[in-house]
């Protein structure tokens, strides 16, 4: 048995037989939560009923939509090719890579089981990058930096391996420079630190941070006001995304500043994330040198979202191209969205502008428009005016009969 | 220009007979990118999405159009995901009431950013029609109360109340396409003609004509 939810929607499609009719009568006279559904329906069919020009407007949306579609396709014809020429090439190199890395694993293993043991421990990682491991440190002296650790990681900042071997006894401790190892002994702790520092800065201050800490506390600082200084920067969307390596490398804030000040355009560019809002005055010089299909593309994407800027967009649109067809559409917009918001006298400005224009496929609706603007006014008599030219105009179209309808009301 | 079919006569009386959908072939072919179905299913499907976006958004809304648009593109690109459990029709208006709902929500929240509460306000009284005769005035006001509800219920429930109370369709339909036990859909029925209730209670204006202060039933 059908509940009351259900013979509500039948009744709407007309499909209620007598006994389901009486049914529903009952609980709607019974239960005003039953007859507020019934009536919400009937305004809701009222509100979805067929306007006129409907069938040009269903028209126009399809042919929208499938041109959308049919470029979906077309793009996705094109794509195709592509992941092959990507993932081939990707995958190669993968392969390439991974070969690579078990063979040195493979010799690092073979290595370490053909020495004994006292030399596989001075040995080192340095010589076995794949096989990296924290080296037991012995005592250091007194003017030894602070703490060093993995060899390799200063083989990879100068830019070449460590020291092959460092030979069987443990009384030589791993340095951390292995180039500068007898200069790094013969200078002063200050000295090292300094030619550490100045190293370490080739491969990024983080590496700093690792091996010496109070000299990697410095160098984060730099960084951090690097990043401040370049997000300050970056604000007005100016700064490029790509710094500039030499902002890394100084580690001083001031010389990071100037060059970023330095790489910092002087116009931005507009933020497409602010799209929302109003046009700026930066969107405003963008769109300076847009075409009238740019401008009316951009207004079409804006009013999904804010429909005000959108109509100044329309309104720039109709000032800087005038003569163009994108702006007559723009002014049958802008008069329905001042109709609609209630503001007949400059609906009705747009729709009298409208058919100033020469010729227009929306001559209509222009003509529909005033009429209705002039309703809401209260200038039934002035309404009749473009009531008549739409009968006399568009005998057979849908908005004659309305008008007919109209002048027979109002007679 | 490619060759166009003519859609099939299709609307929701006939999708809800339970018998062949009638625009089934014509999504499958469309879905595989024949122009020429592609076009006979917007053509088909359109006007009732049109219709939906008039409903929910109210007639005389700005975004009637391109609510339509999004809903229609939402029902091409929807068809890859479409495994045929209700008809063609039905599954296009969900994804009406969906597109509108989001756009009508999307309105409020950008009206509350611009402290433009009452211009939305004034704009969905003013898409509704003249309400002269007493029953078009509660009807009307019945509508823009279920309006309201559908952008302040959770969207699961606004949903099903969207799709019955402005779609017209039956609990099982409205089963079908979202895919949800017909149970939950009635339980969720219920719960959104509480809150409409509710709000109501809240409409001086509405309660005279309704006369409904005295309690849940006359």
């Amino acid at each position: 048995m059908a509940t009351l939810d259900d013979l509500l929607s039948k009744r709407r499609r007309g499909a209620l037989s007598a006994a389901e009719e009486r049914r529903l009568r009952v609980a709607v006279q019974s239960s005003s939560e039953y007859e507020l559904s019934l009536l919400a329906g009937d305004a809701f069919d009222r509100d979805g009923a067929p306007a006129p020009g409907d069938a040009e407007l269903v028209q126009r949306i399809a042919l929208q939509v499938e041109q959308r579609w049919y470029q979906r396709f077309a793009r996705r014809g094109l794509r195709k090719p592509l992941p092959l020429l990507v993932v081939v090439p990707v995958f190669l190199a993968g392969a390439a890579a991974a070969s690579y890395g078990g063979y040195r694993a493979v010799q690092a293993l073979t290595e370490a089981a053909a020495l004994p043991a006292s030399a596989a421990f001075a040995h080192g990682p340095s010589a076995h990058p794949a096989s990296v491991r924290p080296v037991a440190v012995p005592a250091a002296p007194e003017h030894a930096a602070p703490t060093i650790v993995e060899p390799v990681a200063v083989g990879a900042l100068e830019g070449r391996r460590g020291p092959a071997r460092h030979g069987p006894s443990r009384s030589v401790p791993p340095r951390a420079t292995p180039r500068s190892r007898g200069d790094a002994e013969l200078a002063e702790p200050s000295a090292r630190e300094a030619s550490v520092t100045e190293r370490a800065t080739v491969a990024g201050s983080a590496v700093v941070s690792r091996r010496h800490p109070a000299h990697g506390e410095a160098a984060s600082t730099g960084v951090h006001a690097l990043a401040a200084a370049a997000s300050q920067i970056r604000e007005p969307g100016a700064l490029p995304e790509r710094t500039s390596p030499t902002l890394l490398h100084a580690g001083r804030e001031a010389s990071a500043l100037e060059t970023a000040r330095e790489a910092t355009p002087s116009r931005s560019e507009p933020d497409s994330a602010r799209e929302g809002e109003a046009p700026s005055e930066v969107t405003s010089v963008a769109l300076d040198d847009a075409s009238a299909a740019a401008l009316f593309e951009r207004a079409r994407e804006l009013r999904k979202r804010d429909w005000p800027a959108a109509a100044s967009l329309y309104e720039q649109l109709i000032s800087r191209h005038p003569a163009s067809p994108e702006a007559g559409i723009s002014e049958m917009a802008l008069g329905k969205w001042s109709l609609a918001r209630g503001r007949a006298q400059e609906a009705l400005t747009w729709f009298r502008a409208h058919q100033r224009r020469p010729s227009s496929a929306l001559a209509a609706e222009a003509i529909w428009g005033e009429a209705q603007a002039l309703e809401r006014l209260g200038m039934r008599a002035l309404a009749s005016g473009p009531w008549r030219r739409l009968i006399e105009q568009y005998p057979a179209s849908p908005y004659a009969r309305v008008a007919r309808q109209q002048l027979r009301h109002a007679e | 220009m490619w060759k166009r079919l003519r859609p099939p006569p299709v609307d929701l009386a006939v999708a809800a007979h339970g018998g062949p959908d009638p625009l089934a072939a014509l999504a499958r072919l469309a879905r595989d990118g024949d122009k020429s179905a592609t076009n006979a299913l917007l053509l088909a499907v359109t006007p009732s999405l049109l219709r939906v976006a008039r409903q929910i958004l109210g007639p005389g809304h700005p975004e009637v159009h391109d609510v339509t648009q999004e809903a229609a593109w939402g029902v091409l690109t929807g068809l890859g995901r479409f495994r045929g459990e209700c008809t063609v029709l039905h599954f296009g208006c969900r994804v009406a009431v969906l597109v509108a709902m989001n756009a009508r929500r999307r309105e409020i929240s950008q009206c509350r950013r611009a402290k433009k509460l009452t211009e939305l306000h004034e704009l969905s009284a003013d898409g509704e029609r003249t309400p002269t005769p007493e029953q078009a005035l509660l009807g009307n006001r019945s509508a823009l109360a279920l309006r309201e509800l559908l952008d302040s219920l959770p969207e699961a429930q606004a949903e099903v109340l969207g799709l019955h109370h402005v779609v017209g369709l039956t609990a099982a339909e409205i089963a079908a396409v979202t895919r949800a036990p017909v149970e939950t859909v009635r339980s969720r029925l219920r719960l959104g003609r509480q809150a409409l209730r509710q709000r109501v209670l809240g409409d001086q204006r509405l309660l005279e004509v309704v006369g409904m202060s005295d309690g849940h039933t006359r």
